[in-house]
C-alpha cells in the first residue's frame, strides 16, 4: 500500500513540475501578447513619423544628409525595439530591416530604398495588428 | 537573402520621388464624394504612364469612428487610379506613404520652394 501511495506520489510531483513549466510558458506567452497590444502601435507610430520626416528631407537630400541620418539612428532604436517585442515572421522581417537599416553605410543603400523597407516593415506589422484584433 | 518590399510602398516612394524633383506635376481639383459622408479638404490629380491618378484626403468629421494610419483622427487619405470620366477604377492600400505622397503635393502646390528661393534671393 505504502509503495502505491509513494508511486502516486511521485507521478503527481513529476506532474506537477510539467503544469508548472507550462504555466510559465503560458505567462510568458500572456505577457508578450499584452506588450505587443500595447506597445507595438506606438512604436510604429513613430517609425511612421520618422519616415515622414525622411521622405520630406530627401526632397532636398543634397542639403538635409546630416538630418536624414539622425532620423534614420533614431529608426534603428525604434526598429531594435521592434524586434524585441515580436515573434515568428514579424521578428524575422524587423531582423532583416535592422540589419539592412544598421549596414547602410557598407551596402551604400540608397535612402529612399531603406523608406520603402520601412514601409513594408510598417505594412506587416500593420497586418499583425488587424489580425490581432480577432484574438483575445 | 534579398527582402521583399510592399509593391505598393515601391510604387508611392517613386510617385513621392517625382513629386519632389517636380517631373510629375499635380493639379488641384474641387472633388465631392458622391453618397459618401465627410468632406474632401484636398484633392488633387495628374497623369502618370497614360493612368489618371488622383488623391484626397477625407475629412470624416468627429464621428469617432475612424483613426486612420496617418495618425490624424477622423481623415483619411486615398491615392486611385481613375478612368477618363474620373471615376476611380482602383483605390491604393492605406498608407503611412500615401499621406507623405500627398503632404510632398501639398509642398509642391503651395510653391514652398519658390517661395524660400525667392525670399533667400531678396
Amino acid at each position: 500500500m505504502a509503495g502505491w501511495i509513494a508511486l502516486v506520489a511521485d507521478f503527481a510531483s513529476i506532474a506537477g513540475l510539467f503544469l508548472t513549466v507550462a504555466v510559465f510558458v503560458n505567462l510568458r506567452r500572456i505577457k508578450s501578447f499584452y506588450v505587443f497590444r500595447a506597445r507595438v502601435p506606438e512604436l510604429t507610430q513613430k517609425i511612421g513619423e520618422k519616415a515622414s520626416n525622411i521622405s520630406k528631407l530627401l526632397g532636398d537630400s543634397e542639403n538635409t544628409k546630416p538630418q536624414v541620418e539622425l532620423e534614420l539612428a533614431e529608426i534603428v532604436v525604434l526598429v531594435r525595439s521592434l524586434r524585441d517585442k515580436s515573434t515568428g515572421d514579424a521578428r524575422l522581417h524587423a531582423k532583416r530591416v535592422l540589419k539592412r537599416l544598421e549596414q547602410r553605410a557598407i551596402i551604400s543603400a540608397n535612402t529612399w530604398d531603406l523608406y520603402v523597407d520601412i514601409q513594408t516593415l510598417l505594412v506587416t506589422f500593420r497586418e499583425i495588428q488587424l489580425d490581432l484584433k480577432w484574438e483575445k | 537573402m534579398a527582402l521583399a518590399k510592399d509593391k505598393w510602398s515601391l510604387v508611392v516612394a517613386k510617385l513621392i520621388q517625382k513629386t519632389q524633383s517636380k517631373r510629375l506635376k499635380w493639379q488641384r481639383l474641387k472633388l465631392r464624394i458622391e453618397g459618401g459622408s465627410g468632406q474632401v479638404t484636398s484633392a488633387f490629380q495628374t497623369i502618370y504612364k497614360e493612368k489618371g491618378l488622383r488623391i484626397y484626403k477625407l475629412d470624416l468629421g468627429d464621428t469617432g469612428l475612424v483613426w486612420n494610419l496617418a495618425n490624424m483622427r477622423n481623415k483619411r487619405i486615398s491615392l486611385e487610379i481613375i478612368d477618363a470620366a474620373g471615376q476611380p477604377i482602383w483605390t491604393f492600400p492605406e498608407s503611412e506613404s500615401v499621406a507623405d505622397l500627398l503632404s510632398a503635393i501639398e509642398y509642391q502646390a503651395a510653391g514652398v520652394d519658390e517661395f524660400l528661393d525667392e525670399l533667400l534671393a531678396d
